[in-house]
């Protein structure tokens, strides 16, 4: 390490105790290496208190104007439990009522004298249903399916994006 | 910093209100490196734009290998830099074996010349006369205290090119100065 090298690490407070004694003992004995010295602690005294820049007020939401837009649910919308569940009973409701509607026209009974009963009964239930709560469950029937359609269209999206 | 790691977690979940504490945690850092790079208020301002851009973007693919600080000022540092390149040079480099410094001629008003001659003035004015990616070096070294070690993630420089650009541009500033300021590195010196 040269001399100058050495004056700035001692200006910066970086020097061990035997390169602090070094330079003291050189900047004692050379006017010179004295006025580096203090030159070299003046800048460094300024640029130590450098300032920052700072940018316009605006900076910060033009930032966030940018930034291109993210998914914004990170979990499904449906759990897949809930979504299993309710294709099964869509399924199952959708089957009882074919072969209710196929019974109440006096077609064969496909499944049986054991089935025929049993849907005899599902007939009979959703003729006693009220139309107002069959309107009601058709209603939640066409928001789970499209709260399904969202789910998967946002998570396509999740996919394409930059994550 | 525990509380940026935090951010860029809940920023990665979706939260775009963490990635703005950031954004204004940082603004004042990245746009002085753009600043120090292109030595231009409006470029400066799209670089450190840019800059952030690339960070949201870019965020799932910090490893945390080094400080979010650091990762954030290497994408402004790069940033800057490609907008300088794009542009024909103009001052010399120290490693064009030529000090960079190009002080202007004294030939100011009386008024001018007493505000310039301090130290400070000075200093600040050879920092602006320095070859763009080296007064970006320095002000790496001193704004944020970032270490030579942070400095070479930043800018992809081996540590001892980082040790010696960083000694050539400071004595360089040095001995401006005291060609500058003959009649009163005396005084300076007897404090």
């Amino acid at each position: 390490m040269n001399v100058q090298e050495l004056l700035w690490k001692y200006a910066e407070g970086r020097c061990c105790p035997k390169e602090r004694v070094e330079v003291e003992q050189l900047t004692s004995q050379n006017a010179g290496l004295q006025q580096d010295l203090a030159i070299i602690r003046k800048v460094q005294a300024t640029l130590t208190t450098m300032e920052l820049e700072q940018p316009s007020m605006r900076f910060v939401q033009q930032v966030m104007e940018h930034l291109p837009k993210r998914h914004f649910a990170a979990e499904p919308l449906i759990k897949p439990f809930w979504k299993k569940t309710f294709w099964i009973a869509l399924a199952a409701s959708m089957v009882a009522v074919f072969f209710s509607t196929a019974t109440g026209n006096a077609v064969a009974d496909p499944v049986g004298q054991y089935a025929g009963a049993v849907l005899a009964a599902v007939n009979v239930a959703l003729e006693a249903v009220p139309p107002m709560v069959l309107q009601y469950f058709v209603l939640v029937i066409l928001t789970f399916v499209i709260l399904a359609v969202l789910d998967k269209t946002l998570s396509l999206r999740k996919h394409m994006n930059f994550f | 910093m525990d509380n940026d790691l935090h951010l860029v977690k809940e920023t990665l979940k979706g939260n775009q209100v963490s990635f703005r504490v950031l954004v204004e945690r940082y603004r004042d850092y990245v746009f002085t490196i753009s600043f120090k790079v292109l030595n231009n208020r409006e470029e400066s301002e799209e670089a450190a734009q840019d800059a952030f851009l690339k960070a949201y973007r870019g965020l799932a693919r910090f490893e945390q290998r080094s400080k979010f600080a650091t990762w954030l000022y290497q994408i402004a540092w790069r940033t800057a830099i490609d907008r300088l390149r794009a542009r024909p040079p103009k001052a010399m480099s120290v490693d064009e074996g030529s000090i960079a410094l190009q002080l202007p001629d004294a030939a100011d008003s009386p008024a001018q010349q007493l505000h310039r001659k301090t130290i400070r003035a000075f200093t600040h004015q050879a920092l602006s006369c320095l070859k763009p990616e080296d007064a970006a070096l320095l002000t790496l070294y001193y704004l944020n205290e970032q270490s030579v070690k942070e400095i070479t993630v930043i800018t992809g420089q081996t540590e001892s090119n980082v040790k010696v650009r960083l000694f050539r541009l400071r004595d360089a500033m040095k001995n401006q100065l005291m060609r500058m300021l003959k009649s009163e590195v005396k005084e300076i010196a007897n404090g």
